[in-house]
């Protein structure tokens, strides 16, 4: 092999890397965005009209997997790129839920507002990392914006806190999610 | 390019692949190893020796931890083992996990020291499962769940024991894991 192919091979590569990262970009953008749309009417939910909030939240979330997993779907059939990362991500997910509902138990967040801040925080903290592994500043921007407005709405605004996360958190993803997939096209 | 030299080509990918894995399976089970060591120090001292003496220990072996994680990474780099973008993306990772368990204490006022090193315990299990699920690295996500378990079923259960199951549950995983990744790392 001679230098120019070499380098040849090498800028193939560099493509194919560069094609994949777009695609998981988009991919991810899609994601974001139904995250948002659920917090949106989750939260709405919360503030207005608690006594439903609980079945709203099982519908909403029900609502959530299935667009999350039709879209999951339809975007792999549709690309060029084959990915195997589906399974590591989907199990981080189940795995940071599974710790906020052993935090939320072992620390006593008993009402909506302390269980809405601890969902946000871990939502949060999933996007940073998910964001620092892929190596996606977007991603972990996204979750360190939502923490800060989630924190600053508990103590500014407490009494709004549930509404202030469905217009700003919700806003944001939706925003973020819709930002991601346009920017990357 | 004929065929021969497409397939001695991706031959020579998968091996620089498997190197780089092996490279960072060797450091990851060392830094494990330490952490499980300072772990199992820390707790068992905080089951056997009063308070304030159990605090020194704990300084004293972070410490210790901090300065022997340092010459490991250190002396990896000098022997010129590969320095991958992924072990700065691991180290992010924990830092959120750690700015986390900082503003979860802050937010929902948790003081006393069995509280702490709960949500500190339970935290870096966390983190373990996670390195295990993203890096296939089975053995780390098992000991994860380990940890969680044992130390939570010892927090509700046996509370005057937490420190001393949190010590040998919560340590050794860590250090076996470290060992595991070690010996498929050389």
């Amino acid at each position: 092999m001679n230098r120019n192919q070499a380098l040849g091979d090498l800028k193939t590569i560099r493509q194919i890397m560069k094609r994949t990262q777009k695609e998981a970009g988009r991919h991810s953008g899609w994601f974001i965005l139904i995250a948002g749309v659920l917090w949106l009417v989750g939260f709405t939910a919360n503030q207005f009209v608690p006594e439903y909030a609980g079945w709203t939240w099982a519908a909403v979330n029900l609502g959530g997997m299935i667009a999350m997993g039709w879209t999951g779907i339809r975007l792999t059939r549709r690309s060029d790129v084959r990915t195997t990362w589906w399974k590591p991500i989907f199990f981080f997910w189940v795995i940071l839920a599974a710790f906020a509902i052993l935090l939320g138990w072992l620390f006593d967040a008993n009402d909506s507002v302390q269980i809405g801040l601890l969902a946000i925080l871990a939502a949060a903290l999933g996007y940073v990392q998910i964001g620092a592994i892929f190596q996606s500043l977007h991603i972990s921007i996204t979750g360190i914006l939502v923490a800060a407005m989630a924190i600053g709405a508990f103590f500014l605004i407490p009494d709004h806190f549930l509404l202030a996360m469905a217009l700003l958190g919700g806003g944001l993803l939706i925003g973020s999610g819709l930002w991601m997939i346009r920017s990357r096209t | 390019m004929n065929e021969k030299q497409v397939l001695n080509d991706l031959k020579t990918i998968r091996q620089i692949m498997e190197r780089t894995r092996q490279s960072v399976s060797s450091e990851s089970g060392w830094f494990s190893v330490t952490g499980g060591m300072m772990w199992l120090v820390g707790f068992l001292s905080q089951q056997f020796l009063q308070e304030q003496l159990a605090g020194w220990v704990w300084l004293v072996g972070n410490a210790i931890g901090i300065l022997v994680i340092v010459w490991l990474w250190v002396h990896s780099t000098r022997r010129g083992h590969v320095s991958s973008p992924i072990m700065r993306s691991v180290m992010l990772s924990w830092l959120a996990l750690g700015v986390f368990a900082g503003l979860f204490a802050w937010l929902f006022e948790v003081r006393t020291t069995p509280h702490i090193l709960l949500l500190v315990v339970v935290t870096i299990a966390l983190g373990v499962v996670q390195i295990g699920l993203l890096f296939s690295y089975w053995p780390f996500s098992i000991a994860g769940v380990t940890i969680a378990a044992a130390t939570t079923s010892a927090f509700l259960l046996i509370p005057d024991y937490f420190f001393l199951v949190a010590g040998l549950l919560g340590g050794g995983p860590l250090i076996i894991a470290g060992l595991w990744m070690v010996r498929s790392g050389t």
